[in-house]
């Protein structure tokens, strides 16, 4: 069966009787007055003996103008063979599975958009024929196979109805692609995209083995299409709580909002929001918070995902420090003092325990106790040192004095111009390895060092804290703050804390972890196999606050909806009436081959035919 | 060239200064340089001894020819007929003086050209007998379409040249052409044999074999002119065209192209053939003509090569 994708451009056969008009117009004939007519008419019936072929030449050229019309004219509606593709051919379908096919139903959905999409989709495996297979795939953000190429009807339904809406914003141009990449070479293979058709028009619908059945209508919204949190520049405790709400209908909407951190309530206020209105509330915040926050909307839409948002604040700015100390007052204030370090202190050492915990930790402080020796990791060392490293210790030096000062960062900001030292340790560097950084010294030995190795960071302190000045000197929250930070790295940023939903979220951990348990936000949890110190969580489709632990210690990531297209879910894309697969023709499954480019070959041979009729024509002038 | 003849010192000029525009001081002037050459060609010659082809019933022996249905049995040769057992009869040289008739197309064919086939014809008509004047023959003229339309008695002096020119001058071109009657209506009144010449492009049917045979039985010697326009030789037609027949007015529509205009000369070619062919076969002199050409050459070159006026 031929099929037209394009029938508007058959408009093009009014050229056919155009041609004919033209063709049988009569020239305008002059007229010439002479002696006889005799000669010519004897002439004339001369030329009409051979007139039967003069005739007939005409005729063809007429016959071949009207063909190469014809040709063009059908090559222009881009004709496509279609054959009923009922035996033997293989099909993918993608279902939406995008946050908007959750929208109510409304009107002619009795539940949700979802619950007819999937019905649809029954429909197709239903009318498979025998040897037909079909592959499902989802198209989310991103687009998943959850079938291979099946005969298996009953395992394809089993299938499907495990299928279940995501958060996810929809990316359907990926999933076609994908789909149609695992049909190529295929001619009769065909691609069925069942979806509501709220996304925006950015696929090709003219992709001749693509059958688009979009089914959705109708849709009211209001979402929050933002949520954040973003401390204010030049200022530790301050930062703002962003909040964007849209409304998509038609219709004005008073809109409760509240945001909560830690079951603490933020912000309670009401926002009016006329048609298609978008409004940012920023919400200013002082003091500490660590934790994860939520914002919602009280509003009765056909859209409930996008009513609440999430965000993580403070977590990931969390230092876990094991001190192994026998008692440091001045140590222990100044750590306990700085935002975001959670101090463990051991006052004795057993290496098995410290093995099994190290790994856990950001930092590891040695105060006084002799560590082992030490592998990969962030290490303070006070009045120690361990074994393996280029500098060792031998005998001690009574009251030095700080006779110079290095130019690392770490230092530079410390004034240690009144600190003195009754006692310190005489170090001795074995070799002067290019990690290594003289922080400041005596005339007679070393008083502070830095090692950056390949996969450890160490600074060491060559005197008892106690001994010296330094704790009661402003230089010594400086220093240990800026050695804390120095020692932790940016990159120790173990997992963003907020995702889009179906974005995968990588987690940095402890080398030694060998999985990690997420439980998502419908409290199901997911374990995870630790590579080379990571996890990437893909089943984030459930919008939502994520919950895993790292070092002992509870981490968060939200994943949110928060997509301006997706949650307009009013139904956008729409199919070219003439597209040869729209969901009105499309009931049987069907594979079409275009045949503009035989029509347009035809045409031009046609047309070089006629030429060399022309050409050849006897006594052409 | 003088105004004058170079015979009797009449002025044909002076004569004829009130003759049509046709036949202009220019033309006049051109009359007289072909009866200085004729006058050349003819010299020696008296009147009554032209030695013409025309065999008659004269005392002095000429010549043979197979007998023909309609001779005179008084002149059938017995003795070759005993001899060689077919009728001959015999010939005798005639004394008689020559009659000079131009017998002139003036049908509505002989309209067309640049110049006119009427003009050019009339123009030829009056050389020759001017020429045929100054050698002291008779010449008479007769026009003719359909049939005879005017006829001119024959003139016996060149005196007489301004009525010939008169005659000429008031001839209209118009009407059909019927050759056979015409000829036969000139032949059934003229029975004195004489040279006939006929003027005419010959296009207007399909009688003029018969009416030159009419003309043939009735003793005359024939001269054919066959006059064409060069637009009719080379017709420089192109296109979707009404042609219009002169004669008849009947329509022809066509288009022409090449295909049409080489049929066009290859009949035109197969009637000019036909002719000639007929002509050599019927010891007529033929000669074709085209207005392309000046008539005073015409008349000069048929002076020279046709064997009437040698």
């Amino acid at each position: 069966m031929i099929q037209f994708a394009q029938p508007w451009a058959l408009l093009a056969l009014l050229s056919v009787p155009a041609i004919v008009l033209l063709h049988s117009l009569k020239p305008r004939r002059r007229e010439v007055v002479l002696s006889s007519t005799a000669l010519w008419r004897e002439a004339l019936r001369d030329r009409q003996r051979g007139f039967g072929l003069q005739k007939l030449l005409k005729d063809l050229s007429l016959l071949l103008l009207l063909l190469f019309a014809l040709l063009l004219s059908l090559g222009l509606a881009d004709p496509r063979w279609v054959t009923p593709a009922a035996e033997g051919s293989d099909a993918v379908l993608v279902l939406d599975v995008s946050a908007s096919t959750q929208a109510r139903a409304g009107g002619t959905f009795s539940r949700s958009r979802f619950s007819a999409l999937k019905r649809e989709a029954a429909g197709i495996i239903d009318a498979l024929a025998e040897d037909s297979r079909l592959l499902i795939m989802t198209s989310g953000r991103t687009p998943r196979l959850h079938t291979g190429f099946e005969t298996d009807r009953e395992h394809l339904h089993r299938q499907l109805a495990a299928l279940q809406p995501t958060d996810e914003a929809g990316r359907p141009r990926a999933a076609l692609e994908l789909a149609l990449s695992l049909i190529r070479g295929r001619a009769r293979a065909r691609v069925h995209f069942i979806s509501d058709g709220a996304f925006d028009q950015d696929i090709d619908f003219a992709t001749p083995q693509i059958d688009y059945r979009l089914l959705g209508s109708g849709g009211h919204n209001v979402a929050i299409t933002r949520f954040d949190f973003r401390p204010e520049v030049g200022s530790g405790d301050r930062f703002q709580a962003l909040l964007t709400v849209h409304n998509y209908t038609q219709q004005p909407f008073t809109v409760p909002a509240t945001v909560t951190l830690s079951h603490t309530r933020l912000l309670e206020q009401t926002l009016a929001l006329a048609p298609g209105e978008k409004k940012t509330v920023i919400l200013p915040l002082q003091g500490v918070a660590a934790g994860w926050a939520q914002a919602s909307i009280d509003v009765d839409d056909d859209l409930s995902v996008d009513n609440q948002a999430y965000a993580v604040i403070g977590t990931d700015e969390r230092l876990d420090v094991l001190l192994y100390s026998p008692g440091n007052y001045y140590l222990e204030s100044v750590l306990g003092a700085m935002p975001g370090v959670n101090v463990t202190r051991q006052t004795t050492f057993r290496l098995d325990e410290y093995r099994r915990q190290a790994p856990g930790y950001d930092i590891v402080v040695f105060d006084r106790i002799t560590p082992p020796p030490l592998d990969a990791g962030r290490f303070l060392l006070i009045d120690t040192v361990a074994p393996g490293l280029p500098f060792h210790i031998d005998g001690s030096v009574l009251r030095p004095t700080i006779s110079g000062q290095g130019a690392s960062a770490l230092i530079r900001p410390v004034d240690l111009g009144d600190v003195s030292i009754d006692r310190a340790r005489r170090v001795v560097l074995e070799d002067r390895p290019p990690g290594l950084q003289r922080l400041f010294w005596s005339s007679e030995t070393e008083l502070a060092l830095a090692l950056l190795a390949q996969d450890t960071r160490l600074v060491f302190i060559g005197f008892d804290l106690m001994d010296s000045s330094f704790p009661l000197k402003t230089a010594f929250p400086l220093f240990v703050s800026e050695s804390l930070a120095w020692l932790r790295p940016r990159e120790t940023r173990h997992a963003p804390t907020q995702s889009p939903a179906g974005e995968p979220v990588t987690i940095s951990l402890p080398a030694d972890q060998l999985d990690l348990t997420v439980r998502t936000p419908s409290g199901e949890g997911l374990i995870y196999t630790v590579e080379q110190g990571r996890v990437t969580v893909d089943a984030t489709s459930q919008a939502g606050v994520y919950r895993y632990e790292r070092a002992l210690t509870q981490r968060y990531f939200a994943v949110n909806l928060t997509d301006e297209a997706e949650s307009d879910i009013r139904p956008r894309a729409r199919i070219p009436s003439a597209h040869p697969a729209s969901a009105a023709e499309a009931d049987a499954d069907q594979a079409a081959v275009a045949l503009w480019p035989l029509m347009l070959w035809l045409a031009l041979g046609v047309l070089l035919l006629e030429w060399g009729l022309w050409c050849w024509r006897p006594g052409r002038a | 060239m003088g105004s004058r003849s170079p015979g009797d010192g009449i002025s044909v000029s002076a004569a004829l200064d009130e003759t049509a525009l046709l036949f202009d001081t220019a033309f006049l002037r051109k009359l007289e340089r072909l009866e200085v050459l004729a006058g050349k060609l003819f010299r020696g010659l008296i009147r009554g001894e032209h030695v013409t082809p025309r065999r008659g019933h004269g005392l002095e022996f000429a010549d043979f020819r197979r007998y023909r249905p309609g001779d005179d049995l008084r002149y059938i040769d017995w003795n070759i007929f005993a001899r060689l057992d077919q009728l001959f009869v015999k010939l005798y040289a005639s004394d008689e003086d020559l009659t000079l008739h131009v017998l002139l197309d003036a049908s509505a064919s002989m309209n067309f050209g640049t110049p006119r086939k009427f003009d050019y014809a009339r123009r030829l008509a009056a050389a020759l007998a001017y020429i045929g004047l100054s050698n002291l023959d008779r010449v008479g003229l007769a026009v003719f379409s359909e049939t005879l339309d005017a006829t001119l008695p024959p003139l016996k002096t060149r005196h007489q040249i301004t009525a010939l020119l008169d005659f000429l001058s008031v001839q209209p071109a118009g009407g059909r052409t019927d050759l056979t009657r015409a000829l036969q209506a000139f032949a059934s009144r003229n029975p004195n044999r004489g040279l006939v010449v006929v003027i005419s492009d010959l296009l207007g049917g399909d009688g003029a074999q018969s009416g030159l045979d009419a003309l043939r039985y009735s003793g005359h010697d024939l001269m054919v002119v066959q006059l064409l326009a060069e637009q009719e030789i080379a017709p420089p037609l192109d296109g979707a065209l009404n042609l219009v027949d002169a004669e008849d007015g009947s329509v022809l529509k066509v288009t022409v192209d090449a295909t049409l205009r080489e049929l066009y000369q290859q009949r035109l070619d197969g009637v000019l053939a036909d002719m000639e062919q007929y002509c050599r076969r019927a010891g007529c002199e033929y000669l074709r003509a085209s207005t392309a050409v000046p008539f005073e050459d015409v008349v000069l070159k048929y002076l020279r090569q046709g064997r009437f006026w040698r």
